[in-house]
């Protein structure tokens, strides 16, 4: 694993960490809300994370041709996990009914039509 | 039939079709007035990073003849577009979670002081 140098490995190291703790982030938002939509999106995360851990084996095998293959893998769960964060972004904006103030959570009790997960 | 697909599935095709998606996740995600601020920023500047590692792609293999990953400055400086829009979306929902508690700690509290408001920590 030497065709990266450190600080490219620290910077790749510290990108997939920040990811990791943003999907907790966004768990906690969900309950910190009272919106449990935003769960949705921290699953929705998982698959770029799978992407990052294709790269990351890629690079530890200083980019070898011959498993050329998984940067093919990783471009693959880049699709996915692109799909899985839209998908649960529609469904964080599909749960808002109209007159929900901007920038305030719709409670149970401020939008009784909003279904509950 | 199975070898136009296999001419069609290449990791450049494959990452080209997953910017579409992402552009629609940015959409309803813009869309959405929870989302935070910081946070929507931090997406937003992950397409910075995308942008970026195409001229750095580009001049890798034209002016180095190697791919971008194998030229260590061009590929630890792109990436850290994306450590960067990776930290500001976890900060963004920090920011989030610590503007909602203490939305609703106020809120709590209003009860003790219906005539006045409460005093703000």
């Amino acid at each position: 694993m030497h065709v990266l140098s450190l600080p490219t490995w620290w910077i790749h190291i510290s990108s997939v960490v920040e990811w990791i703790v943003a999907i907790g982030l966004v768990w906690i938002y969900a309950q910190a809300t009272g919106n449990p939509r935003w769960r949705w999106l921290a699953w929705g995360m998982l698959p770029a994370l799978l992407g990052a851990m294709s790269a990351l084996t890629w690079h530890y095998f200083d980019n070898d041709p011959d498993l050329d293959w998984i940067v093919t893998g990783q471009a693959a769960w880049t699709l996915l996990g692109n799909c899985t964060l839209a998908g649960a972004a529609y469904w964080i904006w599909r749960g808002y009914s109209p007159g929900t103030e901007p920038g305030r959570s719709p409670s149970a009790e401020e939008n009784p039509r909003r279904d509950h997960e | 039939m199975s070898e136009i697909v296999g001419e069609l599935i290449t990791k450049e095709n494959l990452f080209a079709a997953s910017l579409f998606p992402y552009l629609i996740f940015l959409w309803f995600l813009t869309r959405t007035p929870e989302t935070p601020r910081l946070a929507l920023i931090g997406f937003y500047m992950l397409l910075v990073f995308v942008i970026i590692t195409i001229p750095a792609g580009i001049y890798a293999q034209v002016a180095l003849d190697s791919a971008l990953a194998d030229v260590d400055g061009l590929h630890g400086g792109a990436e850290a577009f994306l450590t960067l829009s990776n930290i500001l979306v976890a900060v963004g929902f920090k920011q989030g979670i610590d503007r909602q508690r203490s939305a609703s700690e106020t809120k709590a509290q209003s009860w003790l002081y219906p005539d006045s408001s409460p005093p703000q920590s």
